[in-house]
């Protein structure tokens, strides 16, 4: 029987985040970010209740107060951004947006309805780790307490509306994620959303999408999910910058100072704190999903962070009070779990003994298991031809192109090779049986890098499009010349 | 594939029309090369990922007409099996007529443990040891008979006697080990001699599990059975494929193992008597929930034993 908690969790969790996201609609630029950062914001409450064993009910509230308050802050945010009403033809194109893209969603949505958990890993510790979070029990009871826990708290919290029977609810959350971050794509080219943002998204849309892993438990769609919405978010920061720079914007004056970040920023957000915030939520709350999402943060926010490198700084003070938004919430995001785990006296160690810190130094030393790995690394290649082709093509393209995308582009390249050496990285220092090691996580592993290929499709056939798109407009506003 | 291709060309033409040398400051030959390469980059990305996308749509239809059909019990009855997968529907039936309501049994599998009590609709976090659930299991299973073949790894040979290396693996889950059955090598040993055997734990770890001698008579021949000291229970969960090794010495003109086969039985059922009709899954009671049973025939637990269901085909 749900509890005054749980009742107050469900409108703040039902009523809140539509709000949120509604208010972010008519802001126009990244609502489904914002409505995915305050789904996470109560969950990551929640988790952290967990962790400091304060009762669940308490959690659940706060819970509830994160959803409510974020949503009043939309509202009153909102208020300041009409000056940004959607144009008929952006309106057009969102809609078409979403009409094509609604069944495919919809789909994943019933699949995740119709199938109860019943993957591997996705049961016996995703579920179980749900189902603890449900009862309540201590983290260090979990068979695998160093495990994050905020997909199976996300997964838990429809339970506590309808009973523990009906896991199957909280599953339908991840694939409605991965369709309102692949539907809020064009927001990282910027205004005005033109038909060529929306053909770039439909085509890339798809291309990291999988009914199974998206709907079987697992979490490493999760990771997926979360790295592209973060990606894109500080991506969309980093376009304007630089489109700002081409068109000769007064900020080039300040370089890459990320106050321009915030200048950029603010012609299109209600306001720069709130992108850098929400940009560092997103990147921080990857520890908080699974343990190797540590990684992808640490690879996610030195990119972002590294990127502002890309032309000379000339005011470090400023740099650094324009990215500490950013970087707050990143270090406190990140930083949540593992003290949750040390306050618990849990072993942070990722995967138990079997990849610890100190084994990457053996990685080195184990270079011989590198034919083993070869082919699944040939395998991964093999499924993955058509993305990497097309991302390659594309890039070429738009560097010739479009080339305030370099940056961007160059920045995707790097966080997908880096990610993807990680990957190899993790077998050649695990102590796990190699051969079994592979053949259970290769494939999953690998898979959280494919939210890149979606991004870089977007990005360089979008900025392509966007630039044909310019140059028509500029040609139809200059005269025909005389023929004498 | 052909429509995508059709779909990737279409959308380059349009590009390319408007990517004319009048809009652009590029020359055309590098407006063509762009073209071309956006055009390829779509139809490979479409390639990539629109089939997804219509097998997600076209999947539309039998997932509403599932999910109007069936309630959320039938299809984790069906996902999750009766009598096979997790024993869910057994176990949820066998739980009908318990008589602790914050109880449930031990459940037991053919090869590894499935955690049907995490599918359980309320909370059972109590464990009553004297009922055992096999899903999948039969009353064989609670037999000994030969869990593992062993193959030979390494023979030494010195002035002294012999010495050899075998391995075996389980292969699933075996909760009692009882023993070796030890095929000798002819001729028969004319002296009475000893075998000394030791039970590691694998290849990597040099744990002794057992150690103990056999006496083996003069003129002992053909395959005789060689008992632990003491039974060794939990023997293999969860190991997987790693190996248990078996070193055996023993003197000069000691007998000479041919074949060694390790004997046990896949559940520990010492002291359990099945009290379910026969299938493809059961149920057995401790001997002193029997003895409770037969003190009080009317009462609860003689009620559950009468109420357990006909275990049906898998």
């Amino acid at each position: 029987m749900p509890g005054l908690a749980d009742i107050l969790l469900a409108v703040g969790y039902l009523v809140g985040l539509p709000i949120l996201a509604g208010s972010a609609i008519a802001a126009v630029v990244g609502w489904p970010a914002r409505a995915y950062v305050g789904a996470l914001a109560v969950g990551m409450v929640v988790v952290v209740g967990h962790g400091l064993r304060v009762p669940q009910s308490l959690a659940l509230a706060g819970g509830a107060a994160v959803a409510m308050g974020l949503a009043a802050l939309a509202r009153k945010r909102r208020s300041a951004e009409r000056a940004a009403p959607l144009s008929a033809q952006e309106k057009a194109v969102v809609a078409a947006l979403a009409a094509v893209l609604f069944p495919a969603a919809a789909s994943a949505a019933l699949r995740a309805l119709h199938d109860p958990v019943l993957a591997w890993d996705g049961l016996k510790i995703w579920y179980a780790k749900a189902r603890a979070a449900y009862f309540w029990d201590p983290i260090a009871l979990d068979p695998r307490p160093a495990y994050p826990e905020l997909g199976p708290v996300l997964w838990m919290l429809p339970m506590r509306w309808l009973g523990p029977g009906f896991e199957n609810v909280g599953r339908a959350f991840l694939p409605v994620a991965y369709f309102a971050w692949v539907a809020g794509l064009p927001a990282v080219l910027g205004r005005p959303y033109g038909w060529t943002a929306l053909a770039a998204a439909l085509v890339s849309a798809m291309m990291a999408f999988d009914v199974a892993a998206l709907t079987n438990g697992y979490q490493d769609a999760f990771v997926l999910v979360t790295a592209g919405f973060a990606t894109a978010t500080w991506l969309g920061l980093l376009l304007r910058i630089d489109a700002a720079r081409a068109s000769g914007d007064p900020g080039e004056r300040n370089a890459a100072s990320p106050d321009l970040v915030a200048s950029g920023d603010r012609a299109a957000m209600p306001g720069p704190p709130s992108a850098l915030v929400a940009a560092g939520v997103l990147t921080g709350a990857l520890p908080m999903m699974k343990q190797e999402g540590m990684v992808w943060s640490l690879l996610l926010g030195g990119a972002f962070l590294g990127s502002l490198f890309w032309a000379p700084i000339r005011s470090w003070r400023r740099l650094a009070r324009a990215v500490l938004p950013f970087v707050a919430a990143w270090v406190i995001a990140s930083a949540a779990w593992p003290l949750l785990l040390a306050w618990n006296g849990i072993e942070a160690s990722i995967q138990g003994n079997a990849f610890t810190f100190g084994s990457i130094s053996r990685a080195f030393r184990q270079l011989d298991r590198w034919p083993a790995i070869r082919v699944y690394a040939q395998q991964y290649l093999d499924g993955h031809l058509a993305a990497i082709a097309a991302c390659a093509l594309a890039s070429g393209a738009a560097l010739v192109f479009a080339p305030r995308l370099r940056r961007a582009l160059a920045l995707l390249w790097t966080v997908l090779l880096l990610g993807l050496a990680f990957v190899v990285l993790v077998f050649l220092a695990t102590r796990e049986d190699l051969a079994w090691h592979l053949q259970t996580a290769f494939a999953r592993l690998a898979s959280q890098a494919d939210f890149v290929y979606v991004l870089l499709a977007f990005v360089a056939l979008g900025g392509i499009g966007q630039k044909i798109t310019a140059h028509r407009e500029k040609a139809r506003a200059e005269p025909a010349p005389s023929r004498g | 594939m052909v429509g995508m291709i059709q779909g990737s060309w279409a959308a380059g033409a349009v590009m390319l029309r408007s990517a004319t040398v009048r809009n652009l400051d590029r020359s055309l030959l590098g407006t063509l090369g762009v073209a071309a390469a956006a055009i390829g980059a779509t139809g490979l990305a479409l390639t990539s990922g629109a089939p997804r996308y219509v097998e997600a749509v076209a999947a539309l239809p039998d997932l509403l007409q599932g999910l109007s059909r069936t309630t959320i019990e039938d299809r984790r009855r069906a996902a999750y099996g009766y009598c096979d997968r997790t024993g869910y529907g057994y176990v949820m039936d066998v739980l009908r007529a318990f008589p602790d309501p914050g109880a449930r049994p031990l459940v037991k599998y053919r090869d590894w443990d499935e955690r049907v009590e995490l599918l359980l609709p309320d909370r059972r976090e109590r464990v009553d040891p004297r009922v055992v659930v096999g899903i999948g299991l039969q009353q064989e299973d609670f037999l000994p008979g030969i869990v593992g073949v062993a193959a030979l790894r390494s023979r030494e040979h010195h002035d002294g006697g012999s010495f050899e290396r075998w391995t075996f693996a389980t292969g699933r889950d075996i909760e009692r080990l009882i023993g070796f059955a030890i095929q000798l090598a002819p001729p028969p040993t004319a002296v009475p001699a000893e075998l000394h055997l030791a039970l590691v734990e694998s290849l990597k770890s040099p744990a002794r599990l057992a150690e103990w001698t056999v006496a083996i008579p003069a003129g002992q021949q053909g395959e005789a059975f060689f008992p632990l000291p003491r039974p060794i229970r939990n023997f293999s969960i969860n190991r997987g494929a790693t190996d248990f090794v078996l070193e055996l010495s023993w003197s000069s003109g000691g007998p000479v193992p041919a074949a060694i086969g390790a004997v046990g039985s896949r559940v520990d059922g010492e002291g359990f008597a099945i009290v379910s009709p026969p299938g493809s899954c059961l149920t057995a009671l401790r001997s002193d929930l029997l003895d409770e049973i037969r003190r009080d025939p009317a009462g609860p637990w003689a009620r559950f034993v009468a109420a357990l269901p006909h275990a049906r085909p898998r």
